[in-house]
């Protein structure tokens, strides 16, 4: 597991001590947020909750549910998360490539990664699966990395 | 596209942000709602209080009329969506596709880039591993996560949103959005009243009580 998986499972583990130690290497190394990896796991995770059998209706109620969830003074869009999930199920409609064609990595990385996390606690993995899901995102990234060359 | 026909459309978007929003914050009532009713179903536990059998039945109405306004809403803002793009095809963020279900797991297989958008969205994120944004997006991340998890946050109710009334939508349906914030104010009420009650029992005039009967 890399450096950015690892950190990206301090947050999914709500490990704040290694969080903090993560925050303040990268920040010694002048790195930036892991968006890649981010990117990697949300696609797997939105598979694994969708795949089976996805519809529109079960993708607005869990963005609604995650925006409830995250509520407290923050404000996760709810066109822009719903259009990720939708594109990370190959649903190419007009609107849902507009807005994802024009969205930057880190605001995708922001809004991927509340999601993500909110995929994953309702999925309740054990220490285990968690290291099992967060290997096969890795993988996948490294098949993205080989497929951009 | 006329400007008439403009404004209508603009006006459509503004109402399916804004119906959006209202189904946030109906569920994060209802949320609070069965939060409330947990917690004035242990504290009632044993006892016949009629405030306390009241409270616990208030929040459990509140709760289960949360989740009905918060289905509510989101139908409107689909609904919406559905007839900008009727009158104005891609004019709204469509959520037509509710009624379509997306292909089923078998024809998705390995989980890996696969449409043109996919491997757009994939190479934007693969560009560079890291982001060139001293740590900004996960340290968002965190927090909002943080707050959301931290014990005893409880999400505070906003003022109710302005109600429109779309065509085809029973009245009673938007009449229930009002219903839901005001339901849980009087639980709220209701629960400082019994605890400044329950406080008054406990203070030291019972136990003065208490010695008169030995």
């Amino acid at each position: 597991m890399d450096d950015n998986t690892k950190f990206l499972r301090t947050i999914l583990r709500q490990d704040w001590d290694a969080y903090d130690e993560f925050m303040a290497e990268y920040a010694r190394q002048g790195k930036g947020t892991p968006v890649a990896i981010i990117g990697s796991a949300f696609h797997l995770a939105v598979k694994r909750r969708f795949g089976s059998s996805p519809d529109m209706q079960q993708i607005i109620k869990f963005v609604a549910d995650a925006r409830a969830f995250l509520a407290e003074g923050r404000d996760l869009p709810p066109r822009e998360a719903e259009a990720l999930v939708c594109a990370n199920l190959d649903v190419e409609e007009p609107w849902i490539e507009e807005v994802v064609d024009r969205l930057e990595p880190m605001a995708i990385a922001e809004i991927e990664g509340q999601l993500l996390y909110k995929l994953i606690s309702d999925e309740g993995l054990t220490d285990q699966e968690l290291d099992a899901f967060l290997g096969d995102a890795e993988r996948l990234l490294q098949e993205w990395q080989t497929q951009a060359q | 596209m006329s400007s008439t026909l403009q404004e209508v459309i603009q006006q459509l978007n503004e109402i399916i942000a804004e119906l959006d929003q209202a189904a946030v914050t109906a569920s994060a009532a209802q949320a609070d709602a069965r939060r409330a009713f947990v917690f004035f179903d242990e504290a009632a536990t044993g006892s016949a209080h009629p405030y306390m059998n009241m409270a616990r039945q208030e929040a459990n109405i509140a709760a289960a009329k949360a989740g009905k306004v918060a289905r509510f809403l989101t139908e409107a803002a689909t609904a919406f969506g559905d007839y900008a793009n009727t009158i104005a095809p891609g004019s709204a963020a469509s959520r037509g596709s509710a009624s379509r279900a997306l292909p089923s797991g078998e024809h998705l297989g390995e989980p890996r880039a696969r449409g043109p958008l996919m491997r757009r969205l994939a190479a934007k994120l693969t560009t560079t591993p890291n982001a060139d944004d001293g740590l900004e997006g996960i340290s968002t991340i965190a927090n909002d996560i943080q707050d959301a998890v931290r014990p005893g946050t409880v999400a505070t109710p906003r003022p109710p949103m302005p109600v429109y009334q779309p065509a085809g939508v029973d009245s009673a349906h938007v009449g229930d959005a009002l219903v839901a914030p005001f339901v849980l104010a009087l639980v709220g009420l209701k629960a400082s009243e019994v605890a400044s009650r329950l406080r008054t029992k406990t203070k030291p005039h019972d136990t003065e009580k208490s010695r008169e009967k030995e």
